[in-house]
């Protein structure tokens, strides 16, 4: 039984970890308003009022309302779902595509690896938002399409680290030995190898799903990402730098709650570094 | 540095341009829909059609495409951009005062501000300065530059009225008010790189002092601004000179949503122009250009690293 496992079955050092109880605590929070927004937010998030438009956070909208009138809490809670979905999405895309080409550069080795890992290198020379860009670029704007650009962009960071720790695995006795017995390649590498590379990608797709919220963020505040009228915390932003003397609070909500949630992963993350594998410091 | 050293980056430094220009090509060639319909609009003859795909070289098999593409660039062209029709080399190299700028002050910024504090937390381990740092350092990785940039319009331009809210003056009209322009730019980009700096330096500098030449330095009675500044700073300095030049990305990535903010006619918003009017030669050359950038100063990082520790130059 690996290592991470063990730790998940006694969950005593978990509960004592303050980074982890808070990072997973405001974690679960965004998500639980994220998944409740699907079913009710406190006004319709995309009904225009202009008789109440601007309207300071008091009363019936505590978070104050935008230049069309729709409630800015309201927004809010339905940016939340939009930002957890498309950073969960993307991640699991890097996640999955990562691991299996940094797998597979780490177990074959050879030209393999050096034709992945090139590869892998290219696309990390590019600034990510840059590349981002050029793929919502060829693709057209969308919340869709900046998914799939975001994560692409973060394939090569779970590859090296898959690849890392998959050589240094592949020279270790316990998967020397399930190979002389005959074991195949892909069983030896779901069976033995994997499983014990899985505590820094978990902590890497935390810290991921951190990134990947700044760059929806990103891409929705320069109109690739998400496309009006859905809400994102991103264009939400981007609306309210047009009223900043008017309404400062229409810029402030949706910065700070890319701020809390993008530290809540952070903090998870760290805090998953430590539990998950103490050597990784 | 060893000859062998530095052939061994130049080597990887070649392979690293030769996918990046496979990627650059194939990102925006193998888009959904024909670049000369684009130009044209959906309901345009045949004949005209074919006329500019062959003006473009777009009938050609992807192969040739791509090659006579890198022999242009490889003689210093770029294309020329559609809707500027002009050469996009030069529409680039008239935004660099504005980008190069922004970033290298932006770059200065993070160190100016993260070396310090990184070094302080370091020393005061395990105190409230420290925590401090350590917070302020977590804060500042998640919140957005652009949300920092707006916050600064909202206190220094709307609030104090010191500096303005955005727009350029270019640096032979008033170097002063080219550089009261990219202040707030400046500050709101490097803000966030100096968090990453504080925690790398502070990082390695624990690490460092943890050494036994550290102690025998103590030991000896050299006086502790000495024991922290020539011998651990010099050698906790090397994993953040290797951060900061990952920055350069993160730096020209974060210039692009920077220069929209604040109306800066920069790279950013060169990229911008080009992504929403479908200015494909533009796009191409400006992702092409700016990752060459990138690799270029990525390099230098990697050599200087080799010039602060000479034992990996001679590996």
């Amino acid at each position: 039984m690996p290592g991470w496992t063990r730790a998940l079955a006694t969950r005593r050092p978990w509960r004592r970890h303050r980074g982890f109880v808070a990072g997973a605590g405001v974690v679960c929070l965004v998500a639980l308003v994220a998944l409740l927004s699907a079913v009710w937010t406190p006004h319709d998030p995309e009904a225009v009022d202009i008789g109440q438009r601007l309207l300071p956070p008091a009363g019936a909208h505590p978070l104050g309302t935008d230049q069309f009138g729709r409630d800015v809490g309201s927004r809010l809670a339905v940016g939340a779902s939009i930002a957890l979905i498309v950073a969960g999405i993307s991640t699991a895309i890097s996640l999955v595509l990562g691991v299996a080409l940094g797998a597979a550069a780490g177990y074959a080795g050879g030209v393999t690896n050096e034709l992945i890992m090139r590869a892998m290198d290219g696309l990390l020379a590019f600034p990510a938002l840059l590349l981002a860009i050029a793929v919502v670029a060829a693709l057209g704007p969308g919340h869709w399409h900046a998914t799939l650009a975001i994560g692409i962009v973060g394939i090569p960071i779970f590859a090296r680290l898959t690849r890392g720790v998959v050589v240094s695995l592949t020279a270790r006795e316990f998967v020397t030995a399930a190979r002389a017995h005959g074991a195949a390649p892909l069983y030896v590498l779901a069976r033995h190898v994997l499983p014990n590379a899985m505590p820094p990608v978990i902590t890497q797709a935390s810290l991921n799903v951190g990134r990947a919220i700044l760059a929806e963020a990103g891409l929705s505040y320069l109109g690739l990402g998400t496309q009006p009228p859905i809400p994102s915390w991103g264009k939400m932003l981007q609306e309210a730098q047009g009223f900043l003397s008017l309404a400062p609070w229409l810029a402030v909500m949706p910065g700070t709650a890319i701020g809390l949630t993008v530290l809540a992963f952070n903090v998870l993350g760290d805090a998953l570094r430590d539990l998950l594998d103490p050597r990784l410091g | 540095m060893s000859g062998r050293y530095l052939a061994a980056r130049l080597a990887s430094l070649l392979a690293t341009l030769a996918v990046v220009s496979v990627v650059t090509f194939l990102v925006l060639r193998v888009v959904p829909g024909d670049p000369a319909q684009i130009i044209l609009g959906a309901d345009t003859p045949g004949d005209s059609l074919r006329e500019l795909q062959h003006a473009l070289g777009t009938d050609r098999p992807l192969a040739i495409q791509y090659l006579s593409w890198v022999g242009s660039v490889v003689r210093g062209e770029l294309g020329v951009s559609l809707r500027h029709q002009r050469p996009v080399i030069d529409l680039i190299v008239e935004r660099l005062p504005v980008t190069l700028p922004l970033t290298g002050l932006a770059l200065l910024i993070s160190l100016v501000v993260g070396l310090p504090v990184g070094v302080h937390a370091a020393r005061r381990h395990g105190t409230l300065a420290d925590y401090a740092a350590i917070a302020g350092s977590q804060i500042g990785q998640a919140i957005p530059s652009f949300w920092l940039g707006i916050m600064l319009i909202l206190a220094f331009a709307l609030e104090l009225r010191w500096l303005p809210s955005g727009g350029w003056v270019s640096w032979s009209q008033s170097p002063g008010q080219a550089l009261q322009h990219l202040a707030m730019p400046a500050v709101a980009l490097g803000l966030v790189i100096a968090a990453t700096v504080v925690r790398m330096e502070r990082a390695s500098m624990l690490e460092v002092l943890q050494e036994d030449f550290v102690r025998t330095a103590r030991a000896k009675g050299v006086p502790e601004p000495a024991v922290i500044y020539r011998h651990t700073l010099a050698n906790a300095l090397i994993p953040t000179v290797t951060i900061v030049g990952l920055q350069v990305g993160t730096l020209l990535g974060g210039a692009i949503i920077i220069e929209q903010i604040f109306a800066l006619p920069g790279l950013g918003r060169l990229v911008l122009f080009a992504v929403f009017n479908r200015d494909w030669p533009l796009i191409q050359g400006l992702v092409f250009f700016i990752a060459v950038l990138t690799i270029g100063l990525n390099f230098l990082v990697d050599l200087s690293y080799a010039w602060l520790d000479p034992r990996i130059g001679d590996a």
